[in-house]
């Protein structure tokens, strides 16, 4: 475990200062999405939104992140600056690796020279040559898209990190890629994270708390929270804590409309 | 930002590949020469022959005017054709209604041929200039109008949440998201009217006399003057590269710099995201 | 201790086809002109043959052709690995080549179809000896072994039109003859160039791939190739004079590809570099001349053959005896003298015709030959010691 990490855990102002979500519900004209959802994050952890696909799990994550106001209920957190990594890159074509990493940066007050230096840096921290800096996106593998995607939110310098399935488009082994270096930089920043995904698996190797939602109207139907240190939890450890919440009846309950594999 | 000894570098490699395409020109000049030879200068002219006729018509001074009444008379009709296919293009990508009113009739006038729209502008303004620039106005238009409706259509769209996600200020969102997207619609079709604009604005100065090459095409061919006709084509030739060479790849290789293709790289597809 | 010596030297010079025939080029340049001096300076009248058809020949079928069969007989069997002509058959080789080169300097007593039967028993010795590694390549050197057939065609044509038994002159046949030999550097440079070019970028500290598109250079080989056909069937026709500017104009479009910032001026990059623009212009000069303009084109066709084809061809030898002897990049600096001096021959061979002359024989042919043969001497001295030492890392060949 990071010793940020462990800071954050014992720290009991900190944990005050974390995500909060109260009692929201939200419709999208007459079809309801959330219904009275709430749940709470202390900064510096890792949260994992799991449920059925089309639950209102990308919908929670806008609201976290500010795009979104729900009808009813209350968001509230103290991040100022939540930056997002989304399944699809969504990378601008015309520009390079390096310039989309610096397009966050285009709303803050910044020099075009520490810009470029900053874009760089992170380059290296997703682990991209300067080489790949200079390409175009349609130049760029899959993997390596989502890596500057992800440099990209993490050039703002984010204080929460708004996850929206980065991985599922990536097959097997580049995600398990992906996943530790997303692990590795969190760790290290001592990020608070939101993560969504459909994946348990992914979730127990990711998340300090796990939230399953029902599926539509979604609300809380379960959570689950992993003491293991992430940097601890091996292949096994993964297998036997997902056979450990699977055993939880109402997580099954609220999984099993994807049929989980 | 590329240095400018990078910026000087490409111009020059961009220069140079001239040698290419003049190899290429050449190479069909002397299939023109052998087409000479083989059917005498009444048919087919010698390319020295055609050359020096040129030369003689610019020292008259015949050349020049020309070239400049076409142009004007091709770039008012261009413009207006982008102008109005660009509008009314956006409006149909904005609103579903307009859409359903407009397309149709763009497709109509995608149909209908260049041949005809002289005919008509022929009746209806006479042989003037006016003729001419509704001629290109009004067949550069439609190409202009769909990718346009179709860029304004897709503009909101996942870059779009991104940008907002990213809280960017509404500058950037305009010059880095917008206008590069559109362009990428546009571009190649407004290069596409620009190219055709040429070729409508001499056919109909051909056929309506309202003068400049199209005007003394038409003459070349009453005094059965093939070497003077030929020149004439030159003339229309070298404007369509200079066109091509000197404003449109340039440009093209600066806004669409992104779409460079790789060597067994995916086929295009005009987003890329 | 000295008898064991002997045989030794002989078994290093055959180990590899490229080191008998490039210690033979330099002297074959050099007798290619001895004679010329004399012809033109009106001390001797010349031979049956007519001295500039046997000048032109020995450069192109001589020479050139040993360079050629050299680069090729090293090349094609290292790029195909298929097992390299050495020893006897070699020594075969070489000595039909001698052969030849004995007939024309004995050309006017000997007969003139025995002169013809030893001159073209040399090519289809080549073209057989690389007829195994041919028939492996699968398509891609196939373009080299047809230019070879080519100029196997060229040279009987050659001697038949002086024995009577073909329309045309030798003039034309051996002017075929350098055409093809230059669309064969512009596909052999295809080889060469990405291994010149990447030595050169690394030399120079720079990063980045070699980037050499096939398109342009088939488009160079093409042109070349079709100006080849033209000046053979239409030499002074206008259509000819089109496509030898189209030629000239692929040549240069091909050499943007070297503007590699200080690359450009390493040897083995910036020599190549010159000899295009030697090519593009003596193809220009021809096109020209065939339109019209008053230029005179022997001295355009010297151009090319010392200008662009020799120049090619000193570059290429030094290139392949450095690797060929297990030596790595950088070229030593010596090996700009060579071409140095080559290339001041082919200035003046061109520039007095055109601006003095009636200073020709001094200036326009005797000092020219002079440089020349200097040049190619100054070359044996430099890269001669490695032809006749084995390879340093020990390898064969």
């Amino acid at each position: 475990m990071s010793p940020a990490v462990m800071i954050a855990q014992d720290s009991p102002r900190r944990m005050s200062a974390g995500l909060a979500i109260d009692a929201v519900s939200h419709a999208f004209g007459p079809e309801p999405v959330l219904s009275g959802l709430s749940v709470t994050l202390p900064a510096a952890q890792v949260g994992c939104l799991i449920g059925p696909s089309g639950c209102g799990k990308s919908t929670l994550l806008a609201m976290i992140g500010g795009l979104l106001r729900p009808d009813q209920g209350r968001v509230a957190h103290p991040f100022a600056r939540p930056a997002f990594v989304f399944q699809d890159p969504c990378l601008l074509p015309w520009r390079d690796a390096r310039g989309n990493i610096a397009f966050g940066l285009n709303a803050l007050p910044m020099s075009r020279t520490e810009c470029s230096a900053r874009a760089d840096r992170l380059l290296g921290t997703v682990g991209l040559t300067a080489e790949d800096g200079e390409k175009y996106p349609r130049e760029l593998s899959g993997g390596m898209r989502q890596r500057v995607a992800l440099a990209r939110a993490l050039a703002i310098e984010p204080d929460l990190l708004l996850l929206d399935e980065p991985f599922s488009a990536l097959d097997v082994g580049l995600r398990r890629q992906m996943q530790a270096l997303v692990r590795r930089l969190i760790d290290a920043r001592g990020l608070t994270t939101v993560l969504v995904t459909h994946d348990l698996a992914e979730a127990v190797r990711m998340a300090d708390r796990i939230v399953v939602l029902s599926p539509r109207p979604a609300h809380v139907a379960a959570q689950h929270d992993i003491g293991m240190p992430r940097a601890a939890r091996d292949d096994g450890f993964v297998q036997a804590e997902v056979g450990r919440l699977l055993a939880d009846p109402a997580t099954a309950e609220a999984l099993a409309v994807e049929g989980l594999s | 930002m590329i240095p400018l000894r990078t910026r000087l570098a490409q111009a020059l490699d961009y220069v140079w590949g001239g040698w290419g395409a003049a190899a290429s020109l050449l190479l069909l000049v002397a299939l023109w020469e052998a087409g000479h030879e083989a059917y005498g200068t009444l048919v087919l002219p010698s390319p020295r022959e055609t050359f020096a006729m040129l030369w003689r018509m610019t020292l008259d001074g015949r050349v020049w005017p020309a070239v400049v009444e076409t142009g004007r008379n091709a770039l008012a009709g261009f413009l207006g054709g982008v102008l109005v296919g660009g509008l009314l293009g956006a409006l149909a990508g904005l609103s579903d209604m307009m859409r359903r009113l407009l397309a149709p009739v763009s497709t109509l006038m995608l149909g209908i041929p260049a041949i005809a729209w002289v005919v008509l502008s022929l009746l209806w303004f006479g042989g003037s200039g006016l003729a001419v620039v509704f001629t290109v106005l009004v067949t550069s238009a439609p190409v202009v109008f769909a990718s346009a409706a179709e860029g304004v259509r897709s503009l909101d769209g996942a870059l779009q949440r991104m940008a907002r996600a990213f809280r960017v200020p509404r500058r950037v969102l305009v010059w880095d998201v917008y206008l590069p997207h559109m362009l990428s619609y546009l571009f190649p079709a407004v290069a596409t009217a620009l190219a055709l604009s040429w070729k409508v604005a001499v056919m109909t100065e051909l056929l309506s006399g309202a003068g400049g090459i199209g005007d003394g095409l038409a003459t070349a061919r009453v005094q059965v003057d093939t070497v003077k006709a030929m020149a004439w084509i030159l003339v229309v030739v070298a404007l369509l590269l200079a066109v091509e060479y000197l404003l449109l790849e340039p440009l093209r290789r600066h806004v669409l710099g992104w779409r460079r293709e790789l060597p067994g790289a995916e086929t295009r597809d005009p987003q890329g995201i | 201790m000295k008898p064991p010596a002997a045989p030794r030297f002989g078994d290093i010079v055959l180990a590899s086809a490229f080191r008998p025939f490039f210690l033979l080029v330099p002297l074959a340049a050099i007798s290619a002109v001895l004679p010329l001096p004399v012809i033109w300076t009106g001390l001797v009248g010349s031979g049956t043959i007519g001295s500039a058809a046997w000048h032109a020949h020995e450069q192109v079928f001589g020479c050139l052709a040993a360079a050629m069969a050299g680069f090729l007989l090293t090349a094609l069997p290292s790029w195909t690995g298929t097992p390299a002509v050495t020893g006897r058959p070699l020594a075969m080789l070489v000595t039909v080549w001698l052969a030849g080169r004995l007939a024309f300097w004995l050309d006017g007593v000997l007969p003139a179809s025995l002169v013809a039967l030893a001159d073209l028993a040399f090519l289809p010795a080549v073209f057989g000896s690389a007829l195994p590694a041919l028939a492996k390549a699968g398509k891609r050197p196939i373009d080299l072994g047809l230019v070879v057939a080519g100029l196997l065609l060229a040279n009987f044509w050659f001697h038949m039109t002086r024995l009577g038994a073909l329309p045309g002159t030798p003039d034309v046949a051996v002017v075929l003859g350098l055409d093809l030999l230059l669309v064969a550097i512009a596909l052999a440079l295809g080889r060469i160039l990405p291994v010149a070019l990447g030595a050169a970028l690394q030399e120079a500290g720079l990063r980045g791939p070699v980037r050499l598109s096939p398109g342009r250079r088939h488009f160079a080989a093409a042109t070349l190739a079709l100006f080849a056909a033209a000046d053979t069937f239409a030499p002074a026709s206008p259509v000819t004079g089109w496509i030898a500017l189209a030629a000239a104009c692929a040549q240069l479009d091909r050499i943007v590809e070297l503007h590699r910032g200080a690359a450009l001026r390493r040897p083995q990059v910036l020599l190549f570099y010159v000899a295009q623009a030697f090519m593009a212009a003596g193809l220009a000069g021809l096109g020209a001349a065939a339109l019209g303009a008053c230029f005179d084109p022997v001295g355009l066709r010297h151009l090319l053959g010392m200008g662009a084809a020799s120049l090619t061809v000193v570059t290429v030898m030094s290139i392949v005896s450095l690797r060929h002897s297990g030596r790595a990049f950088p070229l030593p600096r010596a090996v700009w003298i060579g071409p140095l001096l080559i290339i001041a021959a082919t200035l003046l061979r061109v520039a007095v015709p055109e601006i003095a002359p009636e200073a020709m024989p001094w200036l326009g042919v005797a000092l020219p030959s002079a440089l020349w043969a200097a040049g190619f001497l100054a070359w044996l001295v430099v890269f001669g010691p490695w032809l006749v030492t084995p390879r340093l890392d020990g390898k064969p060949g």
